[in-house]
């Protein structure tokens, strides 16, 4: 059940009206109960897993909490191991078995041509593929469950109630792509009674159809441009692989705040508030600025138990700049079992090591070089300059986390070096999906919600009051918003590109 | 747990960042409750109409919901609107615009220009061909490679139109193309044209076509009980009620199309699952004996109802010859290929054509003979209609065979001119 997809459509309506029904009592059974629902409408074995995880990690949290209120931290910690184990265990399993078994056989593979010097044959060293199917969302939960028994290990209160508990990994608007909770935030709203506000209710309407703008008439019309470049690496010319690049950069970037924007919408109409993703990324200053921006409930989930239990940036140079490799390379392994993500991860981690010296040279470096280069960075074309180098590095580092293979990474990232090269490749499907159309209508709403209070203050007083939309307007500003996106959108829809992390 | 009394959220209150809604509820600049009551029906007016100005000018330039151009006809079931402008992305891709006489052809003067050699293609969605750029189909292929060949004019008219039958393509030639005084007619003959002899009660526009019966000295005669009973229905209506609509607004095409989907929704939602008690049993998988046998009893009924139905066939092309001969215009017959196989109908079609000393072109026989099966995702889009590459590959065939094995075919009128 997609958030874009008919039957949610149906779900969240059933969902939002029984949960505004029911008591405030009721409210956290009913909600994990359709979130169980949800869940398993995708595969239902794997509503066993989440169940199975779930208990493991309430009584853990409870014996971590109980040993440390008995002052017993060496328990408590053998506890908190345990639980890390457990949780990365199950991650381990299920993503990168086979990704373990492959790069295995790669190596054994690498020894034929020694087999005549060894006493046994190089192929009877390999394993056979499990081709095990990977639960939906299972990273995001997992990592929310160590947030938890880290969080109960460093002194927060544990969650009391099992079934609050069980919703705070379990709940249907951020369970399969995040955004990454925090159970101090979340549990909150969960036990104060949410009073209907329709304010909020029409804010979680209009971050519906943001989100579904988005997905379905942005990112899966780009879907396909970006995927007939990548498959096509060798062929793309100079612009066409730019435009590959950029494609997947703004593809990547609607479908997963698309997402997090249907996911916050859904989780508002019921009065909850979920953390945000996403603050304009492509516009950051430099890569720290864009791991601000990007993906911010994993980036602060790898900064507050990676980074830091590895020894964060308070040691010397080189240990840091370890951390923050060991960091990236981790957290682009958390994307996907291959190497490709890997290597994704290690340019980020090589960019943020030397965006953190540059830095240090700028801030705190002495001298006229210095001086000039902080003054630079503070004019308006200094700013530009770095906007648009930080989005080159990103778009770099995209080209790795979209393609395969390296060879086709390769290839696209040549076809972007050679911007004489012309090519056809792109034409037709280009033509064939209106996303020009779509990306220009994107920007007019954008700059319209921007500018809404200069706008509203430039129309005389009589007529802004009586154009101020009512509710019937605003209904139909909604249905219009709804049947421009799907107007806009492919015939075939795209799965969330997130869902296979 | 606690046991504190929970504080009341205030209305309003969020921590996300602005989505645009929120100046829209604030209270403090808000008429009275009663001028807002008076004001919101007016209001909610003025913004529909904007809300579909604004809609209909994005379609239009995005060129989305605009598929539909097909209206209903009483004398032939359904033809394509003249003039449409449409975007095609269902299967393959084209954007493309019907000419003043609804045909998938650019536009065209009814007369012959002196020296031109005009041939009229007459058939289905194979021959009208809406899923390629035009330029690229087998009939415009054709007239660049006779014009060449031939170094003359050539037209090669698009007379095609989608789901057509024989009776409906006779209709269209005598009402539309033989004003176009062809030279040749070439009528596109798909395997199972046989199932669309019989008069058919549908509600699906696409499906609604006229028939014709075989009287006893030859003739035929037309009923059209089909289309009649069609435009008393329901749907009907709707469809030639809804007419402006069709065909100048883009958000009923839209809205059509969320329609449908919803509709296929339902009915695969409606469909018993696997396991269901509802569900129909699986069937045990079949030894290759019975599958063997299975396969032969449908062959065997389909044979069963080609040939008793072939008369009708027969005397269609054969009144269809008659009306070309009688305008000066040669016919011949191209079967193409596509995913089924009916042995008896390339038979019987075979034994009528001899008759009529028709000649056929048969494309599927020479394509099973030149292509493996494993090339076909090269020949046929998603819903098995022809890629570029079969176009070209259609049109070279017609192109030799009308050159090099039939160029008697080609000495038509204008050429005696």
């Amino acid at each position: 059940m997609l958030f874009s997809s008919l039957s949610y459509l149906l779900f969240l309506p059933i969902a939002c009206l029984a949960f505004w029904l029911l008591p405030h009592r009721f409210r956290s059974t009913l909600l994990l109960a359709a979130s169980m629902y949800f869940y398993m409408s995708f595969l239902p074995i794997y509503g066993v897993l989440l169940a199975a995880l779930t208990v493991v990690n309430y009584f853990l949290g409870r014996d971590i909490y109980s040993n440390l209120v008995a002052e017993r931290k060496s328990r408590a910690k053998a506890a908190l191991v345990v639980g890390i184990i457990i949780n990365l265990a199950t991650l381990s399993y299920f993503k990168y078995t086979d990704f373990a078994i492959s790069s295995w056989n790669s190596v054994v593979a690498g020894l034929g041509p020694l087999a005549p010097y060894l006493a046994f044959h190089p192929g009877s060293l390999s394993f056979p593929l499990q081709h095990i199917v990977l639960p939906l969302g299972i990273s995001f939960f997992v990592f929310e469950f160590i947030h938890y028994i880290t969080d109960v290990y460093k002194g927060s209160k544990p969650i009391g109630n099992f079934i609050n508990f069980s919703l705070f990994a379990a709940f249907f608007p951020s369970q399969i792509a995040g955004p990454i909770k925090r159970y101090q935030d979340f549990i909150k709203q969960l036990e104060v009674p949410r009073v209907f506000s329709s304010t909020k209710f029409e804010q979680g309407i209009t971050m519906i159809l943001q989100g579904l703008f988005k997905k379905v008439a942005l990112a899966d019309n780009l879907s396909p441009i970006v995927t007939q470049g990548f498959n096509n690496a060798t062929a793309l010319g100079g612009g066409e692989a730019w435009l590959a690049a950029i494609a997947f950069a703004i593809q990547i970037y609607c479908d997963f705040s698309g997402y997090t924007d249907m996911g916050r919408g859904s989780a508002m109409l019921m009065g909850f508030d979920l953390p945000d993703n996403f603050n304009w990324p492509y516009l950051a200053k430099s890569l720290t600025d864009f791991w601000k921006r990007w993906h911010i409930s994993l980036s602060s989930w790898l900064r507050d138990y990676l980074y830091i239990p590895l020894g964060g940036s308070k040691c010397s140079p080189s240990r840091r700049h370890f951390n923050l490799l060991m960091t990236m390379l981790l957290g682009g392994l958390w994307h996907g079992a291959s190497w490709h993500f890997v290597v994704w991860g290690a340019i980020h981690g090589f960019g943020l090591i030397v965006n953190h010296s540059y830095d240090g040279l700028v801030n705190k470096g002495q001298g006229a070089v210095a001086g000039a280069l902080k003054s630079f960075h503070q004019t308006q074309v200094g700013t530009v300059i770095s906007m648009l180098g930080t989005f080159a590095f990103v778009l770099v580092g995209w080209v790795f986390f979209r393609a395969e293979t390296m060879g086709s990474a390769l290839a696209v990232l040549h076809g972007m070096a050679s911007p004489m090269v012309t090519s056809t490749v792109l034409a037709e499907t280009i033509e064939k999906h209106p996303i020009f159309a779509a990306l220009a209508v994107y920007a007019v709403y954008r700059i319209l919600v921007h500018n809404s209070a200069a706008i509203a203050r430039a129309i005389p007083m009589p007529v802004s009051k009586i154009m101020k939309p009512m509710l019937p307007a605003r209904v139909i500003i909604y249905a219009s918003l709804f049947v421009m996106a799907i107007g806009l959108a492919p015939a075939t829809a795209s799965p969330f590109i997130y869902f296979a992390f | 747990m606690t046991t504190m009394p929970p504080p009341v959220i205030k209305q309003g209150a969020t921590t996300s960042a602005p989505t645009g809604s929120e100046s829209w509820t604030e209270t403090s600049t808000r008429p009275t409750q009663s001028k807002r009551n008076w004001l919101q029906w007016p209001q909610a007016m003025l913004y529909l109409i904007v809300c579909l100005a604004l809609l209909e000018a994005v379609f239009y330039i995005a060129q989305v919901g605009n598929t539909e151009y097909i209206k209903p006809d009483m004398l032939v079931g359904y033809k394509p609107m003249e003039g449409k402008e449409i975007t095609q992305r269902r299967e393959g891709f084209a954007h493309l615009k019907f000419n003043s006489f609804g045909m998938q052809n650019d536009e065209i003067t009814l007369a012959k220009p002196p020296g031109t050699l005009r041939i009229a293609v007459l058939g289905d969605s194979y021959v009208e061909s809406i899923q390629v750029d035009r330029q690229k189909n087998y009939c415009n292929l054709l007239a660049a490679d006779l014009s060449k060949k031939l170094h003359r004019p050539v037209q090669v008219l698009n007379f095609g139109v989608a789901n057509y039958s024989i009776a409906q393509d006779f209709l269209r030639y005598q009402n539309l193309a033989r004003k176009f005084s062809p030279d040749l007619v070439i009528l596109g003959f798909r395997v199972e044209e046989v199932a669309k002899l019989l008069p058919e009660p549908t509600n699906k526009l696409m499906s609604v076509r006229p028939v014709f019966f075989p009287k006893a000295d030859g003739s035929l005669q037309y009923d059209n009980t089909c289309v009649r009973n069609f435009f008393g229905c329901a749907e009907g209506k709707r469809i030639v009620n809804s007419y402006w609509l069709r065909r100048y607004s883009n958000i009923w095409g839209v809205a059509g199309n969320m329609v449908q989907t919803l509709m296929s929704a339902g009915k695969a939602a409606e469909a018993p699952k696997p396991g269901d008690p509802a569900a129909p049993k699986a069937p045990t998988a079949p030894t290759t004996a019975q599958a063997s046998a299975d396969e032969k009893n449908v062959q065997e009924a389909r044979a069963n109802y080609t040939k008793c139905y072939w008369h009708l066939m027969d005397a269609q092309l054969s009144n269809f010859k008659a009306a070309c001969k009688a305008d000066g215009a040669e016919l011949m017959l191209i079967r193409t290929p596509s995913g089924s196989v009916n042995d008896m109908e390339t038979e019987l079609l075979l034994k009528s054509a001899a008759k009529l000393g028709v000649n056929v072109l048969q494309v599927d026989k020479k394509y099973k003979e030149t292509f493996t099966p494993a090339e076909s995702k090269d020949h046929f889009l998603s819903h098995g209609h022809f890629t570029q590459t079969m176009h070209q590959w259609v049109a070279g065939q017609l192109s030799t065979f009308l050159v090099n094995d039939h160029p008697q075919l080609l000495e038509g009128k204008s050429h005696a001119q």
